[in-house]
């Protein structure tokens, strides 16, 4: 079954060190907003889960991406959700996500000057019509996504959540 | 073509919710083609629990003031004022707070596909979801569908979540189990068409006994409190409760009712509710303002006249035939003694542990900070749900979740299990487990952030609660983000509703303090305004009244007694100091919410779609059978003519039945009724007649019903098809008669 048909793509860059705290986020999250930080993305208002245990702990929601302050399965970073808009197919929606993530990231850089970002990522399609978590779905994935994240000197390691119910996903590292 | 969930979907759903669904997308595409009104679009998609957000009107305060928010849809709307592509939120009703493991993975999956990765638990037993395209909608309800969850009638002027205590069946204080009595009303109201034509929404809840809170009926719209009366099993009802900006307290409706009446004397509340209730003031449109109205003894007899007039309906008393324990969850292990464990699994079981009533089992509450928990951790939870109680888990109305059936041996395996899932918060039922409604964060009533501080104050209260009195720690506080009090802070020891106020020509965001309501008895007193003061000044006024309860109290005194004893003048005394906030200049933090850094505002409030939008019930049964009559011609089309005349004939009965109800008659769902119903109510009295073609339009309808059983041709759909057409026309014209006919009467009144 082809992946291509599935739209929702989430990349997670990892923190390895100096992560802010949770509310720390949350003024210059809204800076971003009145920067227009993501060109072409309406960016729209910031949600302050840092109550809840290991989620989107600082979530800036905008109308066809969302950008997390996140601290899924335990380990901070920064992700990029791409849920609607963008027309392509889902390479290319891959590919606009990691840019997306960049911008994102080397702001969040600037922002938060000891934070140190690993050189892990992971992508997860967030689709589970199109893109089931199976055994042949990751190897699917490890097909489409490794040619893209390979000019990002990226490799795939593995999968991502182990959770059987969770989304389709891998873990790519600095190849 | 790719697969989509309608056809991946299509053999799991029920034909009936398949088509709501269908129907509803449906009306999506027809509205983006313009070809449905605003208001009627707004109702619509409300009765689907497709609610608005905050900024939906497109604009946003950044801190500089509202800006606009250029979405891409440009003029397209969901409703008056509200912009299509603005995220939206969507309600999730789970009747009586049940839902099965199976249900909430899917809902997990939809949190993180459409939403935001949150399920947020509300004060009356739904789940929510933040941050949702309207367009994700349908499928999103096929999905919900596939489990067994329908959101029809999540929002609206309709009956909303049917309640009941989350200890239903597995409680000590419990009369008896009031489970298949709350399930029995859910499914014989919803879309029932008696249930339709309210001015505002209609709240139900079940209770188990008097005393607990877990139920909380007296401020519903109709509550029902488990009674056996000479060995006969009932309910007191109570009618017109409600909260808001002035909390009403219930009223006996009948201090009997026995349960084969529970369904006919609800549906007869309803349909006095419908005739008589407020419809132009959405203000005084609840049902407690119809009762305080004429009286509660003039509306026992109104529902009594209106119940008398009923036509039988089996469904009345169909569900006293299924045997309770249909409800009853089955355990997985046998049951055991509490086991013991580390002190802080022990104290874990203190505040969060319950004895069922059936002895070695026991019910754990899961205390969720503000209501959320991720995708992620509802999937753990349903794991460990499913490995160590069975299938079920309740929400409950202090927004927390409940597993039952937990063998007392299990426990330690399973605090672990929830320790693991960030699931093993304690304090349940105490001054940290904080209930709160959305507030600013994403309501478009909030007037201040409600959230923002009871997640202040958890934090607060967390790091000190070892050193807590226990007589403090036992407090319950509860905040609201404005006056509709979904917060349910009335029925809190320490209840917050937001306010805003100007301070030198800045706007800041204030709190009304509220103090002594009670909990118990279902919520049985609210409490008392005290004063305003500023939103950041709240933590410190907290502490004052505790340590001057504890300082003061005589005894054994609870915090409800002593704030009596106090009185109003004193306590406003007493938090003199703090109404007044330091001026910009000395600390500008006070001119900005708890949790947001922009400077305070209320430039983005929208209008409120609690109330939904007043839309006579007819007007969506001529608007379906319009659809129904464009999905005739679609399959008259596509050459199926016999399935063409059938659905011109269905169009046909749901453009008749929504008039029949309209002028006060009641109709069943089958075809044969409509027609009877119909020649009754609007032929023989003349009232469909046109002018100059008198009744011939009605006389298609009667002949369109006799084709049914003869042979079906292209020649015969293509007849029926342009009468039904004529025949639908003719109604909406006999609808506006009927309409100008009220006004005119109306205003010679």
């Amino acid at each position: 079954m082809s992946l291509q048909p599935a739209k929702r793509v989430l990349i997670k860059r990892f923190i390895e060190s100096g992560a802010p705290e949770s509310e720390e986020v949350v003024p210059p999250f809204h800076q971003w907003i009145r920067d227009a930080l993501i060109e072409g993305e309406l960016l729209i208002d910031v949600a302050d889960y840092a109550h809840v245990h290991e989620g989107p702990s600082v979530l800036l929601v905008g109308h066809g991406i969302d950008i997390a302050f996140d601290h899924g399965l335990g380990r901070p970073g920064i992700y990029v959700f791409r849920k609607r808009g963008f027309d392509g197919d889902l390479d290319a929606r891959i590919e606009n996500a990691l840019q997306i993530l960049n911008v994102a990231v080397a702001r969040f850089e600037k922002d938060f000057p000891e934070v140190k970002f690993s050189d892990e990522l992971s992508l997860s399609i967030v689709d589970r019509l199109h893109a089931p978590n199976t055994d042949a779905g990751f190897e699917d994935l490890k097909s489409l996504s490794a040619p893209i994240l390979e000019q990002q000197g990226l490799a795939v390691v593995g999968r991502h959540n182990p959770h059987p119910g969770a989304a389709l996903g891998l873990l790519a590292k600095n190849s | 073509m790719s697969r989509t969930w309608k056809t991946t979907l299509a053999d799991e759903i029920s034909s009936e919710l398949r088509t709501e669904i269908d129907t509803f997308e449906q009306q999506i595409e027809a509205k983006k083609a313009g070809r449905i009104h605003d208001k009627i679009f707004a109702e619509t998609r409300l009765r689907r629990g497709v609610y608005g957000q905050r900024y939906d009107n497109g604009f946003r305060n950044d801190g500089d003031g509202p800006k606009a928010l250029a979405f891409p849809c440009g003029d397209l709307t969901k409703g008056p004022d509200t912009v299509w592509d603005a995220p939206g939120m969507q309600r999730i009703k789970i009747p009586y707070g049940r839902m099965t493991v199976a249900q909430l993975r899917e809902m997990a999956d939809l949190a993180e596909e459409y939403s935001d990765a949150i399920l947020h638990v509300t004060t009356r037993q739904d789940i929510q979801l933040h941050f949702v395209h309207i367009e994700d909608a349908p499928d999103m309800h096929r999905r919900l569908a596939k489990v067994g969850i329908t959101t029809r009638e999540a929002c609206g002027n309709s009956v909303r979540n049917v309640t009941a205590c989350q200890f239903a069946g597995v409680c000590s204080t419990q009369t008896f189990d009031v489970t298949p009595h709350a399930d029995a009303a859910t499914q014989f109201l919803l879309g029932h068409p008696d249930v339709q034509d309210f001015g505002r929404k209609f709240k139900i809840a079940f209770s188990g006994c008097h005393g607990e809170p877990c139920g909380l009926v007296t401020f519903h719209d109709l509550g029902a409190v488990a009674k056996i009366q000479d060995g006969k099993r009932g309910f007191e009802l109570v009618v017109g409760g409600g909260l808001g900006a002035v909390p009403v307290k219930a009223a006996v409706l009948m201090e009997f009712c026995p349960e084969e009446e529970l369904l006919p004397v609800s549906q007869a509340v309803c349909r006095v509710f419908a005739r008589l209730g407020e419809k132009d003031s959405r203000a005084r449109a609840r049902i407690k303002f119809l009762v305080q109205k004429v009286g509660i003894e003039k509306f026992r007899e109104l529902v009594a006249e209106e119940r008398a007039a009923l036509r039988d309906d089996p469904r009345w008393t169909a569900f006293l035939e299924t045997p309770d324990t249909s409800f009853e969850e089955k355990p997985k292990f046998d049951p055991a003694p509490r086991a013991s464990g580390d002190a802080e699994y022990e104290a874990w079981c203190a505040t969060n542990l319950r004895e069922q009533s059936q002895e070695g089992y026991f019910v754990a509450t899961l205390t969720l900070p503000l209501g959320d928990l991720t995708s992620h951790q509802s999937r753990l939870l349903a794991d460990i749900t499913e490995e160590l109680a069975g299938d079920t888990l309740r929400c409950t109305v202090e927004q927390n979740l409940a597993i039952r059936w937990l063998s007392g041996s299990d426990l330690p395996k399973l605090h672990a299990a929830l320790k693991a899932a960030g699931l093993a918060e304690g304090g349940a039922g105490t001054i940290t487990d904080l209930t709160s409604c959305p507030g600013t964060d994403t309501c478009k009533l909030g007037i201040s952030a409600s959230r923002g501080l009871t997640g202040e104050l958890r934090k607060r209260l967390n790091v000190m609660q070892n050193d807590l009195d226990p007589e403090v720690k036992k407090l319950r506080i509860k905040a609201s983000g404005c006056f509709n009090s979904c917060g349910q802070h009335h029925v809190s020891d320490l209840g917050f509703l937001g306010v805003s106020r100007n301070v030198g020509g800045r706007k800041v965001p204030y709190f009304n303090v509220v103090v002594g309501g009670e909990w118990t008895n279902n919520g049985g007193s609210y409490g008392m305004v005290v004063t305003a003061i500023p939103s950041k000044s709240v933590p410190e006024a907290i502490n004052l009244l505790t340590n001057t309860y504890l300082e003061q109290k005589e005894q054994d005194e609870s915090f409800q007694d002593f704030v009596a004893r106090l009185g109003k003048p004193e306590i406003r005394k007493l938090l003199k100091p703090f109404t007044k906030p330091p001026s910009y200049e000395e600390d500008p933090s006070f001119y900005s919410d708890w949790g947001d850094p922009r400077e305070y505002g209320i430039g983005d409030l929208g209008i409120g779609e609690c109330a939904g939008e007043i839309v006579p019930f007819v007007e969506f049964g001529l608007q379906a059978s319009e659809l129904e009559l464009d999905q005739a011609q679609d399959l008259f089309d596509q050459g199926q003519y016999e399935e063409a005349q059938k659905r011109a004939f269905a169009a046909m009965a749901t453009a008749a039945k929504a008039l029949v109800r309209h002028v006060g008659g009641q109709v069943r769902d089958d075809a044969e009724d409509a027609v009877t119903q119909f020649r009754t109510h609007l032929y023989d009295t003349e009232l469909f007649f046109d002018r100059y073609a008198k009744g011939k339009f009605g006389r298609y309808f009667f002949t369109a019903f006799e084709a049914l059983q003869a042979d079906f041709s292209e020649q015969s759909a293509h007849r029926h098809l342009d009468e039904a057409r004529l025949f639908f026309e003719a109604s909406h014209s006999c609808y506006e008669r009927l309409a100008a006919a009220a006004a005119t009467e109306g205003a010679a009144e």
